[in-house]
């Protein structure tokens, strides 16, 4: 004889339904629909307000720019779930950006060895993060202010101050090539955000992320290894971040000492906006990429509508406040 | 004919054509006919000489009226590029992208531009602007932007030398010309560049400190964002002068960003890291310049001990009027001005210098008291603005 | 006491000794020489007053700390128990009190972590996760919908998701950390079945539990442990309960309840048509001052539901409250306190206590009030209110700026009691106050109780523990389904009514 237990909650049938439907997506996480919400209503200002704005040109032209973005949002995703925020990713952007066409110097020789250089720094300062958090309990926050700080004195160091080198042709067709109609950096976007989604969901690495960023002791205690998902997750912000950087390098044919200034928390609010828990535990991939799409639209609507650059800043983080109250009205049942 | 403005060259070959015409008249037949035939033809080609004469004596150059300010300097000999691949018919859109204005300069630069823009309503349909805030990724995606937008000229404060060049050259090569604008780029796929000539600058400032120095001593170095035109090239100009004196010795250098409270701390620094030995000061602009002066007070030395260069920051030009000593190089506000003049005149087909520097002038404290103005605040610089213009409107 | 416990009493079918286990932590020796031995296939209960050492006994047989001496031999082998991961592995399972569970998860999940069946290329294979997650709980005759988040869950469900999820490591020793201290009434029975099942199984349980009646019930055999140290372990044909607890505490416990207080005074709560859509439906009802006024029912009758009402922790669609004849209106908790209405919560973890600030500190939180002057805290009346609570409760602790955390759970009850104490209300909620609890604290807490209410306050006893409420209460409230569904007279009722009532048969 069985019995059921549940209380009386009518919107739970639904919502079971739905959750019974599909075992791949997460219908209970209506917040990541705030996100597409502000989007679409952002995208619905943009068409009447301007004739230019959904043309094609300009859409891939947003795409590019929100390219950089995705790319490092996409580490921070992970990163946030697992409690384990990264500060030291803008500094990583700007590192390796400098790193790549430093190196290639406008030189396809030069490809290989900048590449392991960017290896190389993405693994040191994962690592850094990674045990700093994880075996010495530093607070993430504080770790990876500090580490950022020490990449941005060496790129500082590395460059002198001023930016320099440049980047072979056959690389600027990572930022300027096409993929059949798309623009390949769009391509490879949702090629990554697809995987991503798929690691989170199905594999074991994404489902202990969730864990250890959920409640580490329990993790811990059903016997996941907190201390390397904590330290393969800052590998994976870096390796993100590098992404990001060499992506810029094609793209600006520079390496720019500043680039990554503001990614840092512009990866934050993107999560954050998508959806994402910023105590950990939960998130949406999906919902990142419509925080990054939000962000790059609303700097486009902005230069299309010739918003004052004042009023732009003022209007990003009206957004950013009104999302985010959305998102702790429902998180905080 | 064609019903264009006639140049030097094709009136010449006229003249000489209808010259040898009327030789042919004048040999054959009817005399009076002949005569008078002769001298109509005469009137009309010493009419049409004359009509020609100024283009001819001055080769290449335009026929708009520029105003004295915006006068490009004759200090080197001019290049001049042919425009008329640019020629179309107006109302034009123009897209400005400046780098940001959080200084002083920045400010009446930008507002400069914009009221130049409202000089020309016929002309200028449309005058988009973006501001990337100082970051060099922005400034290309602005860049694209305008693009997008189909603007017809592209006007450009660029951030650094590398700042968006990858756009600036997709625009020259989509047929857009570009005008650089204040700070200098290092592509050279533009069309016209108005610029404070940064070299001849750092070269003046460091030449007048070098000789207040009598060619010996230690000096420290303050210079703008890394990577800046004005800093890199600037410095550039203040190190052919330093090369030739080996007996002055920088002792440090650092790029304090026109930022007043950046230099006012680095001095601060300096002056216990180096007690005592600092000589003189290259300076690159005023805004620091005036931070560096506070911090030498405080420190109860007094600041007319170590020659500074500098510009025309305001609150630097009123502590030279008042402690007479330093001196400063101008940086002229209305480079903005000047280059949307020079977009009026590309998309009219006539020919602009590559570079049309707008002239810097030096001024010390006997004559300083000429362009400063002790009525205005210390963030007020010299600049062409009508007096009811208000800062920040459209 | 050091004898070989294996001699004694499990020949040769022991699947677990522990000999000689010792355990020191800052300050205090948790387990001295304690012993502990097993047979294959019983439920062996695990009894003593909190602080004896119960948890740290088995949280080390669970691989979560290393014993600084002794040795356990498991299946006949001496092992090291040097993680969580090893002790799974060697098929040692455990149910914490609070719950291991991630809320942001679903069921399967849950069930899984850590161990997640791998299909295709090495991705996780839910199908086979939901798939055995639902044998698990069926075997168990619950229903429970493997794909809902167990944020979700009520407390009992989780239970229950818990007891699967150590199943499903096919565990051959199952240690279950106060099962029942969050289940009543046929639930309680639903565990006992599946907690046989699993006997007939073959697994061995080890069992902790302060309610010695549950004991008897389930249990083959008991051991005592008293303050780190092992008392004794016996079959429980062959004690009775006052024989334990004397084992437990060292003293003949007679009854543990307070004598009943004087009558009642002038009415201080009345509750007129309290609903909330599908949590509570037209509550009406009075307290009295000194009185203590039990609240009874099953898991989900809406009683938590209904104090949290009370106190504005939760909102109302209508009805009304009057606190001493004036209507009061209490949206938010900040007003029930200012009006002078005290909740104790039930889970005092998550919502009584602020684990890592330390008892002075939580004592004094909600009084910060009346213990400021131009917005800083005067510490030295703050000390001397935290130090009359302390004594006045007997809370045992090592000084009023050890960490809350570290008390055993009686203690951080007093805790949560001393801070509310402070601003002496008119208003007292207890939801579940003795909930894990041992038998010596709990007759303090109950003591308490009556000196609270003879103070003259108003008193609303929330318990699932039918015997507490028989002794404690003036006058018993029954709720089924967020109504309220009978009344009874404290000394005259019997558990039967109350039950019968609570399942919602007709009265």
């Amino acid at each position: 004889m069985s019995q059921s237990f549940e209380e009386d909650r009518p919107q739970a049938a639904g919502l079971l339904l739905a959750a019974r439907l599909s075992g791949f997506t997460r219908l209970e996480y209506v917040s990541q629909y705030a996100v597409w919400f502000l989007l679409v209503v952002v995208i619905l200002v943009g068409a009447v307000a301007s004739p230019h704005f959904l043309t094609p040109n300009n859409i891939f032209n947003v795409m590019r720019q929100a390219a950089a973005l995705a790319f490092v949002s996409l580490g921070q995703t992970f990163a946030i779930m697992a409690d384990c925020v990264d500060i030291s990713v803008g500094s990583m952007i700007s590192l390796t950006q400098c790193l790549a066409a430093g190196t290639m110097n406008g030189q396809a020789a030069g490809i290989l060895p900048a590449l392991g250089l960017i290896a190389g720094a993405v693994a040191a300062n994962g690592l850094a993060n990674g045990l700093a958090v994880a075996k010495r309990k530093g607070n993430p926050f504080i770790v990876t202010l500090g580490s950022m700080a020490v990449v941005q004195g060496v790129v500082l160091l590395y460059t002198g101050g001023s930016p320099l080198g440049s980047v072979p042709d056959g690389v600027r067709q990572l930022a300027e090539g096409y993929v059949g109609p798309a623009p390949f950096p769009v391509v490879l976007v949702v090629v990554l955000f697809l995987l991503a989604h798929v690691a989170l969901r199905r594999t074991r690495y994404g489902r202990y992320v969730l864990a250890v960023g959920g409640n580490e002791e329990i993790a811990r205690l059903s016997g996941i290894r907190t201390a390397r998902i904590k330290v393969a997750t800052y590998l994976l912000s870096s390796a993100a971040a590098a992404l990001t950087g060499i992506f810029l390098a094609a793209r600006m044919n520079i390496g720019d000492p500043l680039v990554g200034v503001g990614f840092d928390l512009d990866s934050i609010a993107a999560v954050v906006i998508g959806g994402t828990d910023i105590a950990g535990g939960r998130g949406s991939i999906v919902g990142t990429m419509g925080g990054v799409l939000l962000y790059a639209v609303l700097n486009n609507l902005m230069n299309v509508l010739n918003v004052s650059p004042f009023y732009q800043i003022v209007a990003k983080g009206a957004v950013m406040v009104i999302a985010i109250s959305v998102y702790q009205l429902r998180y905080s049942r | 004919m064609p019903g264009t403005r006639l140049t030097g060259r094709g009136s010449i070959r006229m003249f000489q054509s209808l010259h040898s015409q009327s030789e042919a008249i004048s040999q054959g037949g009817n005399s009076a006919m002949k005569r008078i035939l002769f001298g109509v033809a005469s009137l009309i080609l010493i009419g049409l000489a004359v009509m020609a004469l100024p283009a001819f004596t001055q080769a290449g150059a335009p026929t708009v009226d520029i105003s004295a300010d915006y006068r490009w300097s004759t200090d080197e000999p001019i290049q001049w590029q042919d425009t008329t691949k640019y020629k179309k018919a107006g109302p034009y859109k123009f897209g400005f992208s400046n780098c940001s204005t959080t200084n002083a300069y920045a400010v009446y630069f930008w507002e400069t531009a914009k009221w130049e823009a409202t000089k020309h309503p016929n002309k200028i349909a449309e005058f988009l602007t973006t501001d990337a805030g100082d970051s060099a990724a922005k400034q290309l995606s602005d860049v694209e932007d305008l693009i997008a937008k189909g603007i017809h000229a592209l006007i450009i404060r660029p951030c650094t030398l590398d700042a968006a060049v990858p756009a600036i050259e997709k625009a020259m090569d989509k047929g857009i010309p570009v005008i650089i604008s204040n700070r200098s780029t290092k592509t050279s796929k533009y069309v016209t560049q108005n610029t404070t000539p940064w070299f001849d600058r750092g070269r003046n400032q460091a030449e007048w400190v070098v000789k207040q120095l009598g060619g010996k001593g230690n000096i420290v170095s303050f210079e703008g964002p890394a990577g800046s035109g004005p800093a890199v090239e600037g410095f550039q100009g203040a190190m052919s002068v330093l090369k030739n004196n080996p007996n002055i010795k920088i002792l440090a250098r650092k790029a304090t960003n026109w930022s007043r409270a950046e230099a006012k701390a680095t001095m601060e620094d300096w002056l216990q890291a180096f007690p005592k030995k600092i000589d003189g000061i290259l300076q690159q602009s005023g805004i620091m310049g005036a931070g560096v002066v506070e911090a030498i007070e405080e420190a109860k030395i007094n600041p007319c001990s170590m020659p500074q260069s500098g510009d025309d920051y305001n609150g630097y030009m009123k502590w030279i009027l008042k402690n007479k000593c330093n001196m400063i190089t101008t940086n002229p506000t209305w480079a903005s001005g000047a280059s949307v003049v020079a977009a009026l005149m590309i998309l009219d087909g006539q020919p602009v210098p590559k570079q049309w520097n707008i002239p810097t002038k030096i001024y010390d404290a006997t004559n300083i008291a000429e362009i400063t103005d002790l009525s205005k605040s210390d963030e007020w610089m010299p600049n062409i603005l009508p007096k009811d213009w208000k800062i920040g409107g459209k | 006491m050091t004898q070989s416990v294996r001699e004694m009493t499990c020949v040769n079918d022991c699947i677990l000794q522990m000999e000689r286990i010792t355990k020191r932590f800052p300050g205090v020796v948790a387990l001295s020489e304690v012993s502990l031995a097993c047979r294959k296939g019983e439920v062996h209960a695990l009894v003593g007053e909190n602080g004896a050492g119960k948890s740290t006994l088995v949280k080390i047989l669970s691989g979560a700390y290393l014993p600084d001496d002794g040795q356990i031999v498991f299946k006949g082998r001496e092992v090291e128990l040097d993680s969580p991961r090893r002790a799974q592995q060697l098929g040692i399972a455990i149910i914490m009190q609070e719950f291991n569970l991630l809320p942001y998860l679903t069921v399967q999940e849950n069930v899984f972590l850590g161990r997640e069946p791998r299909g295709w290329l090495g991705f996780i294979d839910t199908r086979e996760a939901a798939q055995r997650s639902r044998e698990l709980l069926h075997a168990m005759s619950v229903d429970i919908d493997v794909f809902e988040l167990v944020d979700r869950l009520s407390v009992a469900q989780r239970q229950f998701v818990e007891i699967a999820k150590a199943l499903s490591l096919g565990a051959d020793l199952l240690i279950m950390d106060e099962p029942s201290a969050t289940l009543t009434g046929h639930e309680l029975e639903y565990l006992f079945r599946v907690i046989n099942g699993l006997k007939e199984r073959g697994v061995t349980i080890i069992y902790i539990s302060h309610r010695l009646d549950e004991i008897f019930g389930i249990a083959d055999r008991v051991t005592v442990l008293k303050d780190g140290k092992y008392m004794g372990t016996r079959d429980v044909r062959d004690v009775t309960k006052s024989q334990l607890i004397r084992m437990m505490v060292g003293r003949e416990m007679g009854e543990a309840f307070p004598a009943r207080g004087t009558p009642a005074g002038e009415i201080v709560l009345k509750v007129r048509g309290l609903t909330r859509k599908g949590v509570l439906h037209s509550v009406s009802f009075e307290v009295r001052a000194k009185e203590i006024v039990g609240l009874a029912g099953l898991v989900g009758s809406g009683r938590t539901e209904l104090a949290r009402a009370i106190f504005g922790a939760d909102p109302i669609d209508s009805g009304q409250v009057e606190l001493q004849g004036k209507a009061v209106e209490i949206k938010r908790p900040h007003d029930a306190v200012e009006a002078g209405i005290v909740l104790v919560p039930e889970d005092r973890k998550l919502e009584g206590l602020v684990d890592i600030l330390s008892v002075r500190e939580n004592i004094g939180l909600p009084n910060l009030g009346l213990l400021q002057r131009w917005g800083f805290v005067r510490s030295r009346q703050e000390a001397a209110h935290v130090q009359e609570k302390i004594q006045q409760l007997d809370i045992r602790t090592y000084g009023p700026d050890q960490l809350a955390l570290n008390l055993s759970g009686g203690n951080q009850q007093k805790v949560v009691l001393g801070k509310w104490l402070v601003s002496a209300p008119k208003l007292i909620i207890l939801d579940e106050p003795t909930r894990g609890i041992d038998v010596g604290a709990k007759a303090e807490i109950y003591r308490l109780m009556r000196q609270l209410a003879e103070t003259g306050a108003a008193v609303l006893m929330i318990s699932s523990e039918l015997p507490e409420i028989l002794g404690m209460a003036d006058r018993i409230l029954v709720m089924h389904e967020g109504r309220l569904v009978a009344e009874f007279e404290g000394a005259r009722a019997t558990e039967e009514e109350i039950l019968t009532a609570a399942t919602g048969s007709a009265v």
